[in-house]
């Protein structure tokens, strides 16, 4: 393991009688800027790349040099993805790339930004100085469950019943309680997540609902913020969080490039020709 | 008429006709299958999230990492196969005046590793939301 490493490093001795992938560039992001700029050894690849620009007119692609390959999206890379884009945006406003996009030559880039250039321009003009954050709000079933039936009089009263009724009216009461419960804790849900955008609407320009991963999330939001008003979503997160605190999980991330409210699409023609 | 020819000749064309109308459903589901990745997309990301919420260690989320790649890697060769687009590599841009059609734009069959190079002549667009998504319910 070890010294394979060792040995694919060593760039100075290429592979003999294999034939070498050949290289090209991967694309980060587009940016707003006249002059090259470099952004460190830190591109994706082992040991890290060097991350610099691809100018046309006032827009660059940040890039940096890679065998042209299609990359796997493990965590490894898309860490190191997104890193160049943090770096890039403590600087710029940036329209991200999509994982994995390469480009064969400079020509390539620079004929898409030539192609393009209006549009990119108007983006990065319309999300100037906006960055997103993630907020994820995941919940503990059973204390939610505990916390409603001190409020839920409906439950309480089943409760009662059961701990009294015969075996009968108990087995009644038992479903009729688990389906109030299961009702209950959904309405519950909906009620904190809409409570929790309420809280979070006029600190955010924009908000995307994504699809929450796995049992215990109930929300999986990003927010698209002015950076001027920063501060006072930040307030207000921690607000609401500590209105739910006990309750709910807040996992709150960012700043962000515009991830979610932005997409490069590259008009893709059937390959082949 | 095509589909009243195939019922009128019923004995002579009818069950072929069905064998083969099948046969496409059939290759359409699998084909669908084949080469749907949003399945492993979506494990992938949960498998993110039991890492991030500390319900699995590093060693177990390397290990079924690896495991979705694999996956994803064959959804990409079949989707290569079937000439259908897929989610990043490599992507071309300029026109080659001199190299038409040269090295690795016959696709599917090189076998040098190298993946096929899209074209994206047509440039980019680009897609901007900046409403407020209603939350579900």
């Amino acid at each position: 393991m070890t010294e394979d490493t060792t040995l694919r490093r060593d760039e100075s001795a290429p592979p003999v009688g294999r034939k070498t992938v050949p290289v090209g560039l991967y694309v980060y992001c587009i940016i707003a800027a006249s002059e090259p700029r470099e952004f460190g050894n830190i591109g994706l690849g082992e040991g890290g790349a060097r991350v610099y620009t691809v100018h046309h007119g006032g827009l660059a692609a940040v890039v940096s040099d890679t065998p042209l390959r299609v990359f796997d999206p493990t965590r490894e890379n898309v860490l190191a993805h997104e890193f160049v884009n943090e770096t890039v945006m403590r600087e710029f406003t940036l329209i991200p790339m999509s994982f994995g996009t390469l480009f064969r030559t400079q020509d390539d880039i620079i004929e898409l930004l030539k192609s393009t250039y209006d549009t990119f321009a108007g983006v990065l003009e319309k999300i100037r100085d906006k960055i997103e954050f993630g907020l994820k709000v995941l919940w503990d079933r059973e204390r939610v469950i505990a916390s409603l039936e001190q409020h839920d009089e409906e439950i309480a009263r089943l409760r009662e019943q059961i701990s009294q009724g015969s075996q009968d009216s108990s087995y009644f009461a038992r479903m009729q309680l688990g389906r109030r419960i299961e009702a209950a804790v959904e309405e519950a849900g909906n009620r904190y997540v809409r409570d929790i955008l309420e809280a979070l609407r006029d600190t955010a320009v924009a908000s995307r609902s994504n699809k929450p991963i796995g049992e215990r999330m109930i929300m999986n939001a990003a927010f698209l913020v002015d950076r001027q008003q920063e501060r006072d979503f930040d307030e207000r997160v921690k607000e609401i969080s500590r209105k739910y605190e006990g309750l709910l999980t807040f996992k709150y991330t960012g700043p962000w490039p515009p991830y979610n409210f932005v997409n490069i699409k590259l008009k893709l023609e059937k390959a082949g020709g | 008429m095509g589909l009243l020819k195939h019922v009128l000749f019923w004995p002579v064309t009818g069950p072929a006709f069905l064998a083969r109308f099948a046969l496409e459903t059939v290759q359409d589901t699998v084909r669908t299958e084949l080469t749907d990745d949003q399945q492993i997309k979506e494990e992938l990301l949960a498998l993110q999230m039991e890492l991030e919420l500390g319900d699995i260690t590093d060693a177990q989320y390397v290990e079924r990492e690896a495991a979705l790649m694999l996956r994803l890697r064959e959804v990409r060769e079949w989707r290569e196969r079937f000439g259908m687009g897929i989610a990043g590599g490599p992507v071309r841009v300029a026109r080659d005046p001199d190299a038409e059609g040269a090295e690795g734009a016959e696709g599917a069959e090189d076998t040098t590793g190298e993946p096929r190079i899209a074209d994206a002549a047509g440039g980019a667009s680009v897609e901007l939301t900046l409403d407020w998504d209603q939350p579900p319910g």
